[in-house]
């Protein structure tokens, strides 16, 4: 009885009080001649992204810049992803060594970047890069690789040169059987490799302000890169410490009386097993890592969040759609990961060891 | 380096007039002693309803040196809390109240998980884990205004914002830590006919905190590195006037030195707050 009549209470207030805000909100978005509605979303954006991975000019649509937002940010993400967990596994095992100044230095690395906020941290990057780094005049040059405080700039081969690559994870997975399959490996990337130098290179040329030509990643791209990874590394760090440790001490020893030193002890038989335990943590941290990336906004680099509430929210003053689909989208990365997370099965590598 | 002091001055304290600056100096104290305060409780030398109060007074004063009434201490309008000392008062001020709200909230979602509200609750605190702050803190500030017609400062904001992601978090916190609790706690309690609000008040809620101290502090911790975001919204805290600086040519050389200062001070609160979350695990202790 009371738990209905609270029910119907509730449901009153909570529907008068979102009546009173929507038609408020309907008569300011009117006072301001706009209309509530996605259709604004394919008319043309009028603007031109520079630093995307897939062109973006003025007479495409904005769903079509929020698109390449997304990609934006998913290239970054994984970029970062595979960097900070390399970081990350390198001080987690450096943590377990025995010689206490590594693992002084192993703590002292993941307290001092875990404590300082991201912010600070992808600021403090882009101002000293930015200082650091010579003009565009004055390139850094190593054969056609160009280094200047306008970002790298380097030769690029046709996209199609990449494809073969491809091909790789699908031998590593498909191919279990295949005895020789490090060998079948080895030799498609060398074929691929010389099959590189058939391709027309596009090479940097120096044009009267900048470099034209070839292939360009931004400064803001290589700060994120680096501050995030370092970042979201000594999260990713401690994860694999905790998994590492909870692995029985036994295995160490029957690891150590056959003989492995400790890099082979914690590659081949610590790690190994230790992946179902820190996986799930882990997941979560790469999950934190891509909401992470709408940082970017502080410093201007297009990913999905700072072309949506940004760019597209400042050009077509629809705020509240921006918004809105920026909640969307996030919230649809995060069920569909999170699904992902508590339902596989994580793989124990038994047979490995 | 006569520079220096400036500098110091102005990432700490920002734009708060100067001859007010002792106002700032009690708050610190204030927090220093909140702190203590709380230690002090989870070591049963100060009983529940003590400590409730002191709280509330440390809180409502803390909150009345910065902004002042105009009477007894000037009006301070709230873009000049600026600085360091910003962080810490949106830290101060959202990390107790957002603690105990979720309280409530975790009432709601442990005994009437069938209502309208928790229901409701769930979903939207659902949606609020799944962004980033800087959307929530952007949607506050540009579309609950033309929701309301009530004009909201950034500063209001950007606390309205924290509070909300804080409660989100630390209900997940809780939950969990309402899961870890041992079933014979609860045929006890069903035993002695302890049931309801009694139930959650005097057997689970102290165990919900003792577990869930850790995660508690590594929310907490988040929170003071995400008050950090608030520059991105316009508020001046320590990180706005570090870009101010930069902005001038004078001190465009000295940025390591400025990055380096900010650094210390967030890494100094932090690993106060890790410190104050050890000595809190170790102080509570239920017999």
């Amino acid at each position: 009885m009371i738990k209905q009549s609270i029910n119907g209470l509730f449901s009153i207030i909570a529907l008068t009080a979102l009546a009173i805000l929507l038609i408020k909100l309907n008569q300011n978005i009117n006072h301001q001649n706009l209309e509530f509605g996605f259709d604004f979303l394919f008319s043309q954006s009028g603007f031109d992204i520079g630093d995307t991975w897939i062109a973006h000019t003025h007479d495409q649509t904005y769903a079509h810049a929020i698109l390449i937002g997304l990609c934006n940010t998913f290239i970054l993400a994984i970029a970062c992803v595979l960097l900070s967990t390399l970081i990350g596994i390198f001080f987690a095992i450096l943590s377990t060594n025995h010689s206490r100044w590594l693992k002084l230095l192993s703590s002292a690395y993941i307290n001092l970047f875990r404590n300082i906020p991201l912010l600070v941290q992808i600021l403090f990057f882009y101002t000293s890069i930015l200082y650091w780094l010579p003009p565009i005049e004055e390139t850094l040059q190593f054969a056609d690789i160009h280094l200047s405080n306008r970002g790298l700039f380097f030769p690029k081969a046709p996209s199609i040169a990449f494809l073969p690559l491809l091909l790789i994870p699908l031998i590593f997975i498909k191919a279990t059987s295949f005895k020789n399959r490090k060998n079948l490996i080895l030799g498609l990337i060398i074929i691929w490799g010389v099959s590189l130098f058939f391709y027309d290179w596009q090479i940097p040329t120096r044009t009267r302000f900048s470099l034209s030509g070839g292939g360009q990643l931004s400064i803001e791209w290589f700060t994120l890169l680096i501050a995030l990874s370092i970042y979201s590394s000594s999260y990713i760090a401690e994860c694999i410490r905790g998994g590492i440790h909870a692995i029985h001490k036994h295995q160490t020893e029957s690891a150590k009386s056959l003989g492995l030193n400790h890099l082979q002890i914690m590659i081949k038989v610590i790690l190994p097993q230790a992946v179902p335990i820190f996986m799930p943590a882990l997941l979560n941290q790469y999950l934190n890592l891509t909401k992470n990336i709408s940082l970017a906004i502080a410093i201007g680099y297009p990913d999905f969040f700072g072309i949506t509430a940004g760019t597209i929210l400042n050009q077509s003053g629809r705020s509240l759609e921006c918004i809105l689909v920026v909640i969307c989208i996030y919230g649809l990365i995060n069920t569909i990961s999170t699904y992902f997370i508590e339902n596989i099965s994580y793989p124990k590598w038994k047979n490995h060891v | 380096m006569s520079n220096i002091h400036f500098l110091i001055d102005f990432l700490l304290f920002g734009f708060f007039p100067e001859q007010q600056r002792w106002r700032l100096m009690i708050i610190l104290l204030i927090c220093l002693s909140h702190t203590w305060l709380t230690l002090k409780f989870a070591r049963h030398s100060i009983p529940l309803k003590t400590f409730i109060l002191c709280s509330f007074c440390l809180l409502t004063s803390s909150w009345y040196l910065a902004f002042g009434d105009g009477w007894l201490l000037n009006i301070i309008p709230t873009n000049q809390l600026s600085g360091f000392i910003l962080n810490i008062c949106l830290a101060y001020w959202s990390i107790p109240i957002a603690t105990v709200m979720s309280v409530g909230f975790c009432y709601l979602m442990i005994y009437q998980p069938e209502l309208w509200p928790t229901h409701c609750f769930v979903i939207l605190a659902k949606i609020i884990r799944s962004i980033p702050l800087i959307t929530l803190l952007f949607f506050i500030t540009l579309i609950l205004p033309m929701m309301t017609n009530i004009e909201i400062t950034r500063f209001q904001a950007a606390l309205t914002g924290l509070i909300i992601f804080l409660i989100a978090y630390i209900v997940e916190v809780f939950k969990g830590a309402h899961q870890a609790i041992d079933t014979h706690q609860h045929e006890s309690a069903a035993a002695l006919q302890i049931t309801g609000i009694r139930k959650f008040i005097h057997i689970d809620l102290p165990q919900i905190i003792k577990n869930s101290i850790p995660s508690l502090i590594n929310t907490y911790i988040g929170l003071i590195k995400d008050t950090a975001l608030v520059t991105i919204i316009g508020l001046s805290d320590s990180l706005g006037n570090l870009q101010l600086l930069i902005a001038k040519y004078e001190f465009k050389h000295d940025f390591l030195l400025l990055f380096a200062i900010i650094a210390a001070l967030f890494w100094m609160l932090c690993f106060i707050c890790s410190l104050f979350g050890k000595k809190l695990e170790k102080a509570i202790v239920y017999e």
